[in-house]
């Protein structure tokens, strides 16, 4: 069954068309890949998706779960259960990790976590991800280096779990062992109930991952779409075969 | 240097008095112990604080020059079309001690121009001048101007410039200040929609200089940006006082202003004043400002002293390093070399 | 296709900052109730002096209180000073405080109390509300002492802190027991005539705290001390005189809240800190105002060698403060070290700041303000540095955040350094500026209402100060803040 179909949608931005013509089904229990040259769109599908407010929409439908959600704001997605790790995490001074963790699982749940109970979850959590127990007081994204706020984007979909996950070049500049180590958490996350949607050029992050469908943007469309075979072949040849398609 | 305004202003600051007095009749003891003396008010032992317009922040306390002559107008109108470039040097001498000059520079709709203004004097006399600079600057046109000015301590030097930036033009100004008896610049820049205006700044001041700077930048219009950096160093027993206003004003939405000085201070007779304001009714705006003061750095002087050059030779390297915002602009290397050398050779005198 | 464009097309958008200010939601921002904070009681007076200030009342306010001749006399000199004064011709409008208005001294209906017990109902029932005995309960805030209207009426001091030779009283029982030691530091760090309403306090102070602290003693219990106003038309004006010796340490907290009335008032304190060599003082404030209230509070630190004063300051409410808490480096490597925040609501004018005197060698002071304004309130942040010809070595860095949250407020940053001596470190920093919509996306990408997501930056914004104070007082400004914020934004 079908968590997210979207359907001719079409994305500009200050009145630049960015996407168009994007057709894209994503069924429950599912990864698929996201791939293209720099430019392409990649990200600026993700935003649109999550209703980023400087992407417009200005054609086609999004449905999650069978329903349109053209209309509902970033939380209100969120709430149903999409998920996006930024390629470019915000920094919140004053806001510690755990803190905000603890407020969005409120809110995504409805359910106040125990104090007690959510703190041991996320330092289990955060263990698992290689990371420092004192994260859970750092301010949010404040002075954290690219891996740490890479980490911290794994650790958000691990502890807030959503039903789709759309990650935004989740391993682009982490080192060998934490991309294994980041890889390890998207596997953890991984369930025959949920999707992921992941945008990345590098073999590394996938090798826990059964990849379902791939797919190239270029120049604003979804040129092909296809099997792992296709993935195997953009890290072999580039993106060249795909502009004399 | 203290106005009757800014004298004014004391309520505040009164309790520094106490350190005031401290200072003068040094014997500090007195704040911890002694009888209850009420400590006579010294207005002139108060530094003013910043106030709101009403109580004229922006206003310098350096009176204007008087002259007898009739002021000298000068106009130029830029046209679109080929780019205009004009030097004017201005040497004020024995034959010709005073200048009393006001300019109206209209930069008409596409034009495009730089215009370098240098300032000096002989040094053999007491010379004086006072230049008005009133500029208009229409849509997409876009205007360089470099003022620079070399005087001695003969001179006074008197500068006011008022910039009128009108929707989507450009209006960039590099200034270099090294040497003038007394010396004092207003700059109100005006800006409306879409408009940018840097402004780049070095001063260099020594023996007794006085610098007075009031530079005001104006957000009118939405989505205008406006950029001022001024580098400076004090030697000697000179003093400065800078003053600089980012003002975003209601429907100055979108618009982003950034202020900065950085002062290096060579010698602890030295006086250096900075009143950097930030006024803003708007949200959607970013105002920054940033300000830094001190000795130079001695790890960059030990730094440079590593690859072989004296204590001196690696000071100088390092305060002629910091005015590389404004050398490094100016259009020909002539203008560099004078600008460079006569900083250089205000150093060395120092030796 | 029609009905799913949205309406974010409408019109020809051409950047974000452009869409912002095609589609900026003006909403209009109600003032909020304050709730617990403005209980008001019943208000019964022992004693009222009449409306308007002359020499006859200061010399009643002096004989009520049994006072020494001298302290009359720098009553009547203050009074004199005052009277010679004028408003100040910058920052805020001052006209609207009418003196005459102002009755300047309330006594309570209580007498000096030893125990909780023994207060008024009524007066126990406001200070219940606020949380005081609760406060009170917990061991680390056993030292506490209440102002109600302007006479201390309660007043708790641990045996222990006797016993190490503290002294904690109110102000009138420090001038009739420590007469020689109030009378060497009175009015010595503020002169009398310092400004219009400096004078004005030195000439009808009534109530405040003393706090003694001898050589190398560390008062480990922070000092507490609420002072509200309870009276229609009351001035306050509360004298806090702390002594610490050498190297001795002590944490005093201020927490001001009063209830709403709507009559003018004005409130102008003076609180006094005399910081002796090697001694470190952390004094932390947190003023909640009445809409009313002009605050016009005068403090002041004079910090002596290798001496520390810790300043810690949350504004909020009153229509109009004028706070700039002044530290003098007077002694070779004191420090001053300043953190603070200031909430501006509708209708408010809210100009503070800070002012640091480096007299002495290597001295330093370190700054951190914050300000928010929101509702059409002004926010002024307003500051001298200044470093005497002495003062070589010394340092100072300043950085100062504005946070503004809608298109008609108003904030302002007025910093003045002035330098007398080059062989300094100076660095200065301000910023002006709203949230950034980046980041209330990335907020609301993870389930968190807009609202909530602008809610959660303004506290993340003032909780490098939240985290200074004690946890009961963070938890006050945290609340204060939610108040503030209530119907606010979104």
């Amino acid at each position: 069954m079908a968590l997210l179909e979207i359907k001719n949608l079409a994305v500009s931005v200050e009145d630049k068309e960015i996407l168009s013509d994007i057709n894209l089904t994503i069924n429950r229990g599912e990864t698929h890949v996201l791939m293209g040259p720099n430019g392409a769109g990649k990200s600026t599908l993700l935003h649109a998706i999550m209703d980023n407010p400087v992407f417009q929409v200005t054609e086609g439908e999004i449905y999650f779960d069978g329903e349109l959600i053209n209309d509902e704001s970033t939380d209100k997605r969120a709430k149903r259960g999409i998920f996006m790790s930024f390629q470019h995490p915000e920094a919140v001074p004053g806001i510690s990790v755990e803190n905000f963790l603890r407020a969005a699982k409120e809110e995504l749940t409805g359910e106040k976590p125990s104090l007690l109970g959510f703190h041991k979850d996320l330092i289990k959590q955060m263990a698992e991800l290689d990371m420092d127990a004192s994260y859970a007081n750092r301010y949010l994204n404040v002075g954290f280096s690219g891996g740490e706020m890479k980490k911290d984007e794994i650790l958000q979909l691990n502890v807030l779990d959503p039903q789709f996950a759309m990650l935004d070049e989740t391993d682009s500049g982490l080192d060998v062992d934490a991309v294994q180590v980041v890889s390890k958490g998207i596997k953890k996350f991984r369930n025959p109930n949920n999707s992921l949607l992941i945008i990345t050029h590098h073999r590394a992050i996938l090798n826990e991952i059964e990849i379902d469908r791939v797919h190239i943007l270029l120049n604003g469309r979804i040129a092909v779409s296809g099997g792992r075979d296709i993935f195997e072949r953009v890290q072999n040849e580039g993106f060249g075969w795909v502009r004399e398609l | 240097m203290l106005s009757e305004n800014t004298v004014k202003n004391q309520q505040l600051v009164n309790g520094e008095h106490l350190a005031a007095n401290q200072e003068k009749a040094n014997s500090k003891q007195e704040l911890f112990s002694g009888t209850a003396k009420y400590v006579e008010r010294k207005a002139t032992d108060i530094i003013p604080i910043p106030t709101f317009r009403s109580a004229k922040v922006n206003s310098s306390a350096v009176p204007e020059l008087e002259f007898s002559r009739p002021k000298e107008l000068k106009r130029l109108e830029l046209l679109a079309g080929e780019k205009y470039v004009e030097t004017e040097e201005i040497k004020l001498s024995a034959s010709e001690p005073e200048l009393y000059e006001r300019r109206e520079i209209f930069a008409r709709e596409g034009s495009d121009a730089e215009l370098i203004l240098a300032y000096s004097d002989s040094g053999e006399l007491r010379t004086k001048r006072h230049t008005e600079v009133e500029i208009r600057a229409e849509a997409g046109s876009h205007l360089i101007i470099f003022l620079v000015q070399q005087m001695s301590e003969q001179a006074d030097s008197r500068m006011f410039v008022n910039v009128y930036l009108e929707p989507d033009s450009e209006v960039r100004m590099i200034i270099a200040d090294s040497g003038a008896r007394t010396h004092r610049l207003d700059l109100k820049a005006d800006l409306q929609d879409r408009a940018i205006f840097d402004c780049q700044g070095i001063y260099f001041g020594r023996g007794e200089e006085s610098y007075d700077y009031n530079y005001e930048l104006i957000h009118k219009g939405k989505l205008c940006r406006s950029n001022l950096l001024v580098n400076g160093a004090l030697m000697d027993y000179a003093k400065k006082v800078f003053r600089a206003t980012i003002d975003f004003r209601r429907g100055s939405s979108g618009s982003v202003g950034d202020e900065s000085e950085y002062v290096t201070l060579l010698d602890d007779t030295v006086q250096s004043r900075a009143i950097p304001l930030l006024l803003s009714t708007e949200d959607n705006v970013e105002g920054n400002h940033a300000a830094s003061a001190g000795r130079l750095n001695p790890d960059m002087v030990f730094y440079v002293q590593s690859r072989g050059f004296t204590r001196r030779e690696a000071e100088k390297m390092i305060i002629a390093s910091r005015f590389s915002n404004v050398i490094d602009l100016l259009p020909n290397s002539e203008l560099k070399d004078a600008v460079l050398k006569d900083i250089l050779t205000k150093l060395d005198s120092a030796d | 296709m029609a009905e799913i464009i949205r309406k974010k097309q409408v019109g020809t958008i051409r950047t974000k900052a452009e869409t912002e200010v095609l589609e900026r939601e003006k909403s209009e921002i109600e003032e909020i109730d304050r709730g617990v904070y403005d209980i008001k009681d019943e208000v019964r007076y022992r004693m009222k002096t009449a409306s308007g200030l002359n020499e006859e009342i200061v010399r009643e306010i002096s004989a009520a209180k049994d006072e020494p001749e001298w302290m009359l006399k720098i009553r009547l000199a203050a009074l004199k000073e005052f009277q010679a004064s004028q408003n100040p011709d910058w920052g805020p409008d001052l006209s609207n405080v009418d003196l005459d208005q102002i009755t300047t001294y309330i006594s309570p209906d209580a007498d000096m109390t030893a125990s909780w017990d023994d207060l008024p109902e009524d007066i126990k029932d406001t200070f219940d509300r606020l949380g005081i005995p609760e406060a009170e309960a917990k061991e680390n805030l056993s030292g506490v002492g209440a102002q109600y209207d302007s006479e201390v009426v309660y007043h708790n001091l641990t045996k222990m802190m006797e016993d190490q030779g503290v002294i904690y009283t109110d102000f009138e029982t420090a001038v009739r027991e420590y007469p020689e030691i109030v009378q060497k530091y009175f009015g010595k760090c503020i002169p009398i005539n310092d400004h219009r309403y400096a004078s004005l306090h030195y000439a009808v102070w009534s109530g405040g705290s003393f706090v003694y602290v001898p050589k190398g003693v560390q008062v480990d219990i922070p000092l507490q001390s609420y002072f509200r106003l309870n009276a229609p038309g009351a001035g306050q004006f509360e004298h806090t005189l702390i002594i610490l010796e050498e190297d001795s340490y002590c944490h005093f907290i201020e927490g001001c809240s009063a209830p709403k009335y709507n009559v003018l008032n004005i409130h102008a304190g003076a609180v006094e800190l005399f910081v002796a060599d090697g001694a470190r003082l952390r004094y932390s404030t947190i003023e909640n105002w009445s809409r009313n209230m002009y605050n016009l509070n005068t403090k002041r630190s004079i910090v002596g060698k290798n001496g520390a004063i810790e300043w810690v300051s949350g504004s909020f409410g009153s229509r109009v403060s004028m706070l700039y808490p002044m530290s003098i480096l007077k002694g070779e490597g004191a420090s001053s070290e300043f953190t603070g925040i200031t909430f501006a609501g509708k209708d408010q004018f809210l100009d503070t700041g800070v002012k640091v005197i480096h007299a002495a060698p290597h001295t330093s002071s370190n700054i951190n303000s914050k300000s928010i304004s929101k509702a059409g309130g002004t926010a002024v942040y307003r500051s001298l540095i200044k470093v005497l010809p002495e003062a070589h070595g010394s340092k100072s860095t300043a950085i100062c955040e504005s946070l503004m949250l809608d298109d008609h407020s108003r904030s302002d940053t007025l910093p003045v350094v002035d330098l007398q001596c080059a062989d300094v470190d100076l660095g200065h920093e301000a910023k002006i500026g709203r949230i950034d919509d980046e980041v209330i996306f990335y907020l609301m990408s993870r389930g968190i209402s807009e609202p909530d997501a602008r809610a959660m930056v303004v506290r993340g914004f003032a909780e490098p100060i939240a985290k200074e104070l004690p946890l009961e007082y963070a938890v006050e400004m945290n609340a204060l803040i939610n108040l503030e914020l209530e119907g606010t934004i979104g």
